[in-house]
């Protein structure tokens, strides 16, 4: 009788022990992937609030150079990367990362991060995207996180 | 005395046949049990990791009533998310004033890359809704108040905006 309680008890254990090594790795795989997404999701929420721009100025053709040139300040804590913006002329897509020579920071072209406090150029000439910019009444620009600032366009 | 050892054997295989049907019972159950978690833990991140907002903005023009009979309506969606989807828009729920979009009435081609196979994190997207293949909507008057409604994984974006008079 002993041994009848004790090989079955031996089964019984052998079974939960393989039962145990395919559901930990499961529930401690999907417990990480969870975690991982929700501190993406409050990193991503972090970033949003250190954001802030403003279009300061929207003018096309100012300096005669059929061109749609925005000043843009980053008004916020984070550095923002300029290959992220979006820029939209009513609602149509400006892609503003086709010619880096349209972009400058505080008169460098030669960087792609927008600092707090500082300010980008943007100048997009009509004749070199699809875009009506000429006839753009409004323009949006949106950084990495979704934070937008709209401006009428002038001049 | 051969009676009470035959009488053990028999205790001794039925216990352990029992025993053997526990263990595959929990076995099957914490599998089945495995296989779910992961599928609720791939879901669970997909849906924290998917974030998009409409960019355009709503006072620029997002309806275009020369095209077709009832219009068009473009909107720009950007991924600002982690989490790469559809480059067409399949996999997005779009409701317009109330009325359900089906996936033939409304067109998406992301525009910040040419030909781009996934809608990445970062990347926009143009949506361009046809009013004439929804049921129940006609051309928008003018002046009057819109809203399209887009979920996808989960995550919600409502934009309201007004159809001006020309």
């Amino acid at each position: 009788m002993g041994v009848s309680v004790s090989a079955s008890a031996a089964v019984v254990a052998a079974g939960l022990f393989i039962a145990l090594t395919t559901g930990y790795p499961a529930a401690a795989n999907g417990f990480d992937r969870v975690a991982e997404g929700t501190a993406d999701s409050h990193e991503r929420a972090l970033d949003r609030h250190h954001t802030a721009i403003t279009v300061q100025t929207a003018t096309f053709n100012a300096s005669g150079n059929g061109a749609l040139t925005l000043t843009v300040v980053n008004d916020g804590a984070d550095a923002l990367v300029v290959d992220d913006l979006t820029l939209l002329a009513d609602n149509a897509f400006v892609d503003v990362a086709a010619d880096p020579a349209w972009t400058s920071v505080e008169g460098l072209e030669a960087t792609g991060l927008v600092l707090p406090g500082e300010t980008l150029t943007m100048s997009v000439p009509d004749d070199a995207v699809t875009a009506d910019l000429a006839g753009a009444t409004r323009v949006t620009v949106a950084t990495g996180t979704g934070v937008r600032a709209v401006a009428e366009v002038s001049g | 005395m051969a009676s009470v050892s035959v009488s053990h054997l028999v205790l001794f295989i039925a216990s352990l046949v029992i025993a053997a049907g526990v263990v595959g019972t929990v076995t099957t159950g914490v599998d089945r049990v495995s296989a779910a978690v992961e599928d609720g833990s791939l879901e669970a991140t997909e849906q924290l990791r998917t974030d998009v907002t409409v960019i355009s903005d709503p006072a620029a023009g997002v309806y275009d009533p020369g095209a077709g009979t009832d219009g068009n309506v473009t909107l720009l969606v950007k991924n600002v998310g982690s989490q790469r989807l559809a480059p067409t828009g399949a996999g997005l729920d779009v409701v317009f004033d109330g009325q359900y979009v089906p996936p033939s009435a409304m067109t998406g081609t992301v525009v910040s890359v040419d030909g781009a196979a996934v809608w990445g994190p970062g990347d926009v997207l143009r949506l361009t809704i046809d009013l004439d293949r929804i049921e129940g909507v006609d051309a928008l008057a003018t002046p009057s108040d819109h809203r399209v409604r887009i979920v996808v994984n989960g995550d919600e974006e409502t934009f309201p905006f007004r159809v001006e008079v020309p």
